[in-house]
Protein backbone atom coordinates (compact mmCIF):
# COMPACT_ATOMS: atom_id res chain seq x y z
CA UNK A 1 0.00 0.00 0.00
CA UNK A 2 1.36 4.05 -0.74
CA UNK A 3 2.95 5.11 2.09
CA UNK A 4 1.50 8.32 1.72
CA UNK A 5 -2.03 7.17 2.66
CA UNK A 6 -1.27 6.69 6.72
CA UNK A 7 -0.60 10.26 6.29
CA UNK A 8 -3.41 11.60 4.49
CA UNK A 9 -5.53 9.41 6.85
CA UNK A 10 -4.28 11.61 9.26
CA UNK A 11 -4.90 14.69 7.94
CA UNK A 12 -8.55 13.62 6.92
CA UNK A 13 -8.85 12.47 10.79
CA UNK A 14 -7.77 16.05 12.07
CA UNK A 15 -9.97 17.92 9.49
CA UNK A 16 -12.71 15.83 10.33
CA UNK A 17 -11.87 16.18 13.90
CA UNK A 18 -11.39 20.14 14.10
CA UNK A 19 -14.63 20.88 11.51
CA UNK A 20 -17.41 20.78 14.00
CA UNK A 21 -15.46 23.27 15.77
CA UNK A 22 -14.76 25.46 13.03
CA UNK A 23 -18.61 25.05 12.29
CA UNK A 24 -19.76 26.03 15.61
CA UNK A 25 -18.39 29.43 14.87
CA UNK A 26 -19.61 29.93 11.78
CA UNK A 27 -22.42 32.92 11.86
CA UNK A 28 -26.28 31.85 12.55
CA UNK A 29 -28.63 32.37 8.81
CA UNK A 30 -31.20 34.95 10.00
CA UNK A 31 -34.08 32.54 9.12
CA UNK A 32 -33.47 29.48 10.31
CA UNK A 33 -30.86 29.45 12.85
CA UNK A 34 -29.21 26.72 14.42
CA UNK A 35 -30.62 23.84 11.96
CA UNK A 36 -28.65 25.96 8.77
CA UNK A 37 -25.10 24.49 10.49
CA UNK A 38 -26.35 21.12 8.90
CA UNK A 39 -25.87 22.88 5.45
CA UNK A 40 -21.80 22.25 5.93
CA UNK A 41 -22.10 18.45 6.49
CA UNK A 42 -24.87 18.22 3.83
CA UNK A 43 -23.34 20.49 0.45
CA UNK A 44 -20.18 19.34 1.01
CA UNK A 45 -21.31 15.19 1.02
CA UNK A 46 -23.97 16.29 -1.56
CA UNK A 47 -20.66 17.69 -4.23
CA UNK A 48 -18.94 14.35 -3.34
CA UNK A 49 -22.04 11.99 -4.75
CA UNK A 50 -22.09 14.32 -7.56
CA UNK A 51 -18.34 13.76 -8.53
CA UNK A 52 -18.06 10.06 -7.17
CA UNK A 53 -20.83 9.84 -10.03
CA UNK A 54 -19.07 11.52 -12.80
CA UNK A 55 -16.28 9.26 -11.96
CA UNK A 56 -18.05 6.32 -11.81
CA UNK A 57 -20.18 7.28 -15.48
CA UNK A 58 -16.65 8.35 -17.18
CA UNK A 59 -14.88 4.75 -15.53
CA UNK A 60 -17.63 2.87 -16.92
CA UNK A 61 -17.68 4.45 -20.33
CA UNK A 62 -13.89 3.73 -20.54
CA UNK A 63 -14.66 -0.01 -19.27
CA UNK A 64 -17.43 -0.38 -22.13
CA UNK A 65 -15.28 1.03 -25.06
CA UNK A 66 -11.77 -0.28 -24.26
CA UNK A 67 -12.56 -3.00 -22.11
CA UNK A 68 -10.14 -1.66 -19.33
CA UNK A 69 -10.43 -4.10 -16.65
CA UNK A 70 -8.45 -1.28 -14.25
CA UNK A 71 -11.55 1.38 -14.92
CA UNK A 72 -14.07 -1.25 -14.04
CA UNK A 73 -12.57 -1.39 -10.76
CA UNK A 74 -12.81 1.84 -10.14
CA UNK A 75 -16.30 2.57 -11.50
CA UNK A 76 -17.39 0.12 -8.44
CA UNK A 77 -15.30 1.66 -6.18
CA UNK A 78 -16.72 5.40 -6.94
CA UNK A 79 -20.46 3.58 -7.09
CA UNK A 80 -20.21 2.36 -3.95
CA UNK A 81 -18.76 5.81 -2.79
CA UNK A 82 -21.57 7.46 -4.38
CA UNK A 83 -24.53 5.50 -2.11
CA UNK A 84 -22.54 5.92 0.64
CA UNK A 85 -22.48 9.76 0.48
CA UNK A 86 -25.96 9.95 -1.11
CA UNK A 87 -26.97 8.12 1.95
CA UNK A 88 -25.35 11.31 4.47
CA UNK A 89 -27.05 13.68 1.63
CA UNK A 90 -30.52 11.82 2.23
CA UNK A 91 -30.44 11.74 5.52
CA UNK A 92 -29.61 14.69 6.98
CA UNK A 93 -31.17 16.56 4.17
CA UNK A 94 -34.81 15.88 5.76
CA UNK A 95 -33.50 16.77 9.09
CA UNK A 96 -32.31 19.98 8.37
CA UNK A 97 -36.40 20.02 6.21
CA UNK A 98 -37.96 18.96 9.59
CA UNK A 99 -36.83 22.02 10.83
CA UNK A 100 -36.64 24.87 7.87
CA UNK A 101 -40.04 23.19 5.93
CA UNK A 102 -41.70 21.90 8.90
CA UNK A 103 -41.97 18.03 7.25
CA UNK A 104 -39.36 15.47 6.47
CA UNK A 105 -39.18 15.40 2.75
CA UNK A 106 -41.10 17.25 -0.42
CA UNK A 107 -41.50 15.32 -3.57
CA UNK A 108 -39.85 18.51 -5.71
CA UNK A 109 -37.78 18.21 -8.43
CA UNK A 110 -34.39 18.46 -6.62
CA UNK A 111 -35.41 15.93 -3.61
CA UNK A 112 -36.58 12.87 -6.09
CA UNK A 113 -34.10 13.49 -8.47
CA UNK A 114 -31.34 12.95 -5.91
CA UNK A 115 -33.43 9.99 -4.71
CA UNK A 116 -33.65 8.24 -8.32
CA UNK A 117 -29.95 8.98 -9.09
CA UNK A 118 -28.76 7.11 -5.84
CA UNK A 119 -31.30 4.33 -7.00
CA UNK A 120 -29.24 4.26 -9.71
CA UNK A 121 -26.24 3.36 -8.09
CA UNK A 122 -28.10 1.28 -5.64
CA UNK A 123 -29.16 -0.64 -8.60
CA UNK A 124 -25.48 -0.84 -9.75
CA UNK A 125 -24.14 -2.39 -6.87
CA UNK A 126 -26.84 -4.88 -6.42
CA UNK A 127 -26.67 -5.60 -10.21
CA UNK A 128 -22.94 -6.40 -9.75
CA UNK A 129 -23.17 -8.70 -7.19
CA UNK A 130 -26.02 -10.71 -7.96
CA UNK A 131 -26.13 -9.97 -11.49
CA UNK A 132 -24.30 -13.25 -12.60
CA UNK A 133 -21.72 -13.57 -15.56
CA UNK A 134 -21.73 -10.00 -17.65
CA UNK A 135 -23.05 -8.02 -14.69
CA UNK A 136 -20.30 -5.83 -15.43
CA UNK A 137 -21.10 -4.82 -18.47
CA UNK A 138 -24.68 -4.15 -17.76
CA UNK A 139 -23.92 -2.24 -14.55
CA UNK A 140 -21.38 0.04 -15.94
CA UNK A 141 -24.43 1.13 -18.70
CA UNK A 142 -26.32 1.57 -15.54
CA UNK A 143 -23.88 3.76 -14.37
CA UNK A 144 -23.79 6.01 -17.45
CA UNK A 145 -27.19 6.10 -17.00
CA UNK A 146 -26.66 7.57 -13.10
CA UNK A 147 -23.77 10.08 -14.65
CA UNK A 148 -26.50 11.61 -16.87
CA UNK A 149 -28.49 12.29 -14.38
CA UNK A 150 -26.20 14.41 -12.42
CA UNK A 151 -26.47 17.73 -14.27
CA UNK A 152 -29.90 17.46 -14.42
CA UNK A 153 -30.22 17.07 -10.36
CA UNK A 154 -27.87 19.99 -9.70
CA UNK A 155 -29.74 22.50 -12.40
CA UNK A 156 -33.31 21.22 -11.01
CA UNK A 157 -33.36 23.68 -8.21
CA UNK A 158 -33.05 26.64 -10.96
CA UNK A 159 -35.22 25.19 -13.36
CA UNK A 160 -38.22 23.94 -11.49
CA UNK A 161 -40.32 25.69 -8.36
CA UNK A 162 -38.95 24.03 -5.61
CA UNK A 163 -38.77 25.41 -1.72
CA UNK A 164 -35.05 23.79 -1.76
CA UNK A 165 -32.43 26.82 -2.01
CA UNK A 166 -30.73 27.30 -5.44
CA UNK A 167 -27.54 26.91 -6.37
CA UNK A 168 -26.51 30.92 -6.26
CA UNK A 169 -26.51 30.11 -1.98
CA UNK A 170 -23.39 28.88 -2.39
CA UNK A 171 -21.45 31.66 -4.41
CA UNK A 172 -23.04 34.11 -2.52
CA UNK A 173 -22.07 32.57 1.01
CA UNK A 174 -20.90 35.37 3.83
CA UNK A 175 -17.65 35.58 4.37
CA UNK A 176 -18.43 33.71 8.05
CA UNK A 177 -19.79 31.18 6.61
CA UNK A 178 -18.05 30.76 2.93
CA UNK A 179 -14.37 29.38 5.40
CA UNK A 180 -16.32 26.76 7.51
CA UNK A 181 -17.95 25.92 4.33
CA UNK A 182 -14.71 25.37 2.09
CA UNK A 183 -13.21 23.40 4.76
CA UNK A 184 -15.91 21.06 5.11
CA UNK A 185 -15.40 20.81 1.24
CA UNK A 186 -11.49 20.12 1.91
CA UNK A 187 -12.39 17.62 4.38
CA UNK A 188 -14.78 15.65 2.74
CA UNK A 189 -12.70 15.60 -0.61
CA UNK A 190 -9.99 14.51 0.79
CA UNK A 191 -11.49 12.35 2.57
CA UNK A 192 -13.48 10.83 -0.30
CA UNK A 193 -10.31 10.53 -2.98
CA UNK A 194 -8.93 8.12 0.24
CA UNK A 195 -11.58 5.96 0.28
CA UNK A 196 -11.89 5.71 -3.44
CA UNK A 197 -8.00 4.73 -3.40
CA UNK A 198 -8.47 2.20 -0.77
CA UNK A 199 -11.54 0.72 -2.05
CA UNK A 200 -10.18 0.65 -5.89
CA UNK A 201 -7.17 -1.26 -4.22
CA UNK A 202 -9.42 -4.16 -2.61
CA UNK A 203 -11.41 -4.44 -6.42
CA UNK A 204 -7.40 -4.93 -7.56
CA UNK A 205 -6.74 -7.26 -4.76
CA UNK A 206 -10.20 -9.16 -5.71
CA UNK A 207 -8.93 -9.65 -9.45
CA UNK A 208 -5.35 -10.76 -8.10
CA UNK A 209 -6.99 -13.42 -5.82
CA UNK A 210 -9.60 -14.82 -8.79
CA UNK A 211 -6.27 -14.88 -10.66
CA UNK A 212 -4.36 -17.16 -7.95
CA UNK A 213 -7.60 -19.05 -7.92
CA UNK A 214 -7.73 -19.68 -11.62
CA UNK A 215 -3.64 -20.40 -10.91
CA UNK A 216 -4.20 -22.99 -8.61
CA UNK A 217 -6.92 -24.89 -10.47
CA UNK A 218 -4.64 -25.17 -13.46
CA UNK A 219 -1.83 -26.98 -11.75
CA UNK B 1 -81.00 -25.84 45.19
CA UNK B 2 -80.16 -24.27 42.19
CA UNK B 3 -82.03 -21.31 43.46
CA UNK B 4 -80.13 -21.13 46.76
CA UNK B 5 -76.92 -20.71 45.02
CA UNK B 6 -78.14 -18.01 42.27
CA UNK B 7 -79.49 -16.00 45.10
CA UNK B 8 -76.13 -16.43 47.04
CA UNK B 9 -73.97 -14.91 44.17
CA UNK B 10 -76.41 -12.20 43.36
CA UNK B 11 -76.11 -11.55 46.60
CA UNK B 12 -71.85 -11.66 46.71
CA UNK B 13 -71.92 -9.72 43.47
CA UNK B 14 -73.72 -7.09 44.88
CA UNK B 15 -71.79 -7.26 48.08
CA UNK B 16 -68.55 -6.48 45.74
CA UNK B 17 -70.00 -4.18 43.66
CA UNK B 18 -71.02 -2.20 47.37
CA UNK B 19 -67.40 -2.38 48.74
CA UNK B 20 -66.12 -1.00 45.92
CA UNK B 21 -68.35 1.43 45.17
CA UNK B 22 -67.61 3.02 49.16
CA UNK B 23 -63.94 2.56 48.35
CA UNK B 24 -64.19 4.81 45.27
CA UNK B 25 -66.16 7.36 47.09
CA UNK B 26 -63.65 7.50 49.94
CA UNK B 27 -60.66 7.54 48.04
CA UNK B 28 -62.30 11.07 46.33
CA UNK B 29 -63.43 12.57 49.20
CA UNK B 30 -60.10 12.15 50.30
CA UNK B 31 -58.62 13.43 47.38
CA UNK B 32 -61.16 16.48 47.42
CA UNK B 33 -62.94 15.48 44.34
CA UNK B 34 -65.42 13.64 42.20
CA UNK B 35 -65.24 10.34 40.89
CA UNK B 36 -66.95 11.62 38.02
CA UNK B 37 -64.43 13.96 36.48
CA UNK B 38 -63.94 13.54 33.48
CA UNK B 39 -60.56 12.83 32.60
CA UNK B 40 -60.35 15.50 29.60
CA UNK B 41 -56.56 17.19 28.30
CA UNK B 42 -58.40 20.63 29.75
CA UNK B 43 -57.75 22.79 32.52
CA UNK B 44 -60.40 22.18 35.41
CA UNK B 45 -63.32 25.35 35.00
CA UNK B 46 -61.96 25.85 31.56
CA UNK B 47 -64.92 26.43 28.09
CA UNK B 48 -64.33 23.82 25.77
CA UNK B 49 -63.17 24.97 22.64
CA UNK B 50 -65.27 25.63 19.81
CA UNK B 51 -63.20 27.91 17.84
CA UNK B 52 -59.37 27.40 16.51
CA UNK B 53 -57.56 30.20 16.44
CA UNK B 54 -54.83 30.66 13.79
CA UNK B 55 -51.26 32.73 15.12
CA UNK B 56 -48.69 33.24 12.26
CA UNK B 57 -45.65 31.55 14.36
CA UNK B 58 -45.76 29.02 17.18
CA UNK B 59 -44.96 30.13 20.84
CA UNK B 60 -40.96 29.79 21.87
CA UNK B 61 -41.90 26.45 24.37
CA UNK B 62 -43.97 24.88 21.41
CA UNK B 63 -41.36 25.22 18.46
CA UNK B 64 -39.24 21.82 17.53
CA UNK B 65 -35.71 22.07 19.00
CA UNK B 66 -33.12 22.10 16.23
CA UNK B 67 -30.24 21.38 18.12
CA UNK B 68 -31.33 17.27 18.62
CA UNK B 69 -31.66 17.58 14.66
CA UNK B 70 -28.08 19.21 14.14
CA UNK B 71 -27.01 16.54 16.66
CA UNK B 72 -28.75 13.53 14.99
CA UNK B 73 -26.98 15.32 11.37
CA UNK B 74 -23.32 15.20 12.17
CA UNK B 75 -23.45 11.79 14.23
CA UNK B 76 -25.12 10.45 11.45
CA UNK B 77 -22.33 11.55 9.08
CA UNK B 78 -19.61 10.08 11.44
CA UNK B 79 -21.23 6.58 11.91
CA UNK B 80 -21.58 5.72 8.74
CA UNK B 81 -18.11 6.86 7.60
CA UNK B 82 -16.80 4.94 10.24
CA UNK B 83 -18.84 1.90 9.33
CA UNK B 84 -18.11 2.42 5.92
CA UNK B 85 -14.10 2.61 6.61
CA UNK B 86 -14.72 -0.62 9.06
CA UNK B 87 -16.34 -2.55 6.12
CA UNK B 88 -13.79 -1.90 3.82
CA UNK B 89 -10.95 -2.86 6.57
CA UNK B 90 -12.87 -6.04 6.99
CA UNK B 91 -13.33 -7.03 3.11
CA UNK B 92 -9.61 -6.43 2.91
CA UNK B 93 -8.25 -8.32 5.41
CA UNK B 94 -10.21 -11.17 4.45
CA UNK B 95 -9.17 -10.79 0.67
CA UNK B 96 -5.91 -10.94 1.79
CA UNK B 97 -5.90 -13.93 3.90
CA UNK B 98 -7.57 -16.14 1.29
CA UNK B 99 -4.54 -14.87 -0.79
CA UNK B 100 -1.69 -15.71 1.55
CA UNK B 101 -3.47 -19.25 1.95
CA UNK B 102 -3.85 -19.86 -1.38
CA UNK B 103 -0.24 -18.14 -2.43
CA UNK B 104 1.06 -21.09 0.25
CA UNK B 105 -1.24 -23.71 -1.31
CA UNK B 106 0.14 -22.90 -5.09
CA UNK B 107 3.91 -22.91 -3.31
CA UNK B 108 3.60 -25.84 -2.21
CA UNK B 109 1.66 -27.91 -5.29
CA UNK B 110 4.71 -26.31 -7.58
CA UNK B 111 7.45 -27.38 -5.08
CA UNK B 112 6.22 -30.92 -5.35
CA UNK B 113 5.53 -30.75 -9.23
Amino acid sequence: MNKGYPVLALLAIALFSAAPVIVAQAPYEATMGLVQKIFYYHVPSAMVMFLSALICGVASSVYLFRARPGADRIAAAAAELTVVFGLIVLVTGPLWARKAWGVWWQWDARLTSTLLMWMIFVAYLLVRRFGGPGAEKLSAAMAVFGMANVPFVYVSVNIWRTIHPTTRVVPSLAPGMRGPFWFCVLSFMLLFGLLLAVRARLEQRRADLEHLYLLADEE
Amino acid sequence: MQGTMTKKLMALIVAFWLVGASGVRLVASTQGQSPQTPPTGQAAGAEPQDQFVPVKSLPQQEQLPAAPLLLTAYGFVWVVLLVYVWTIWRRLMKVEREMQVLSARVAEKSGRG
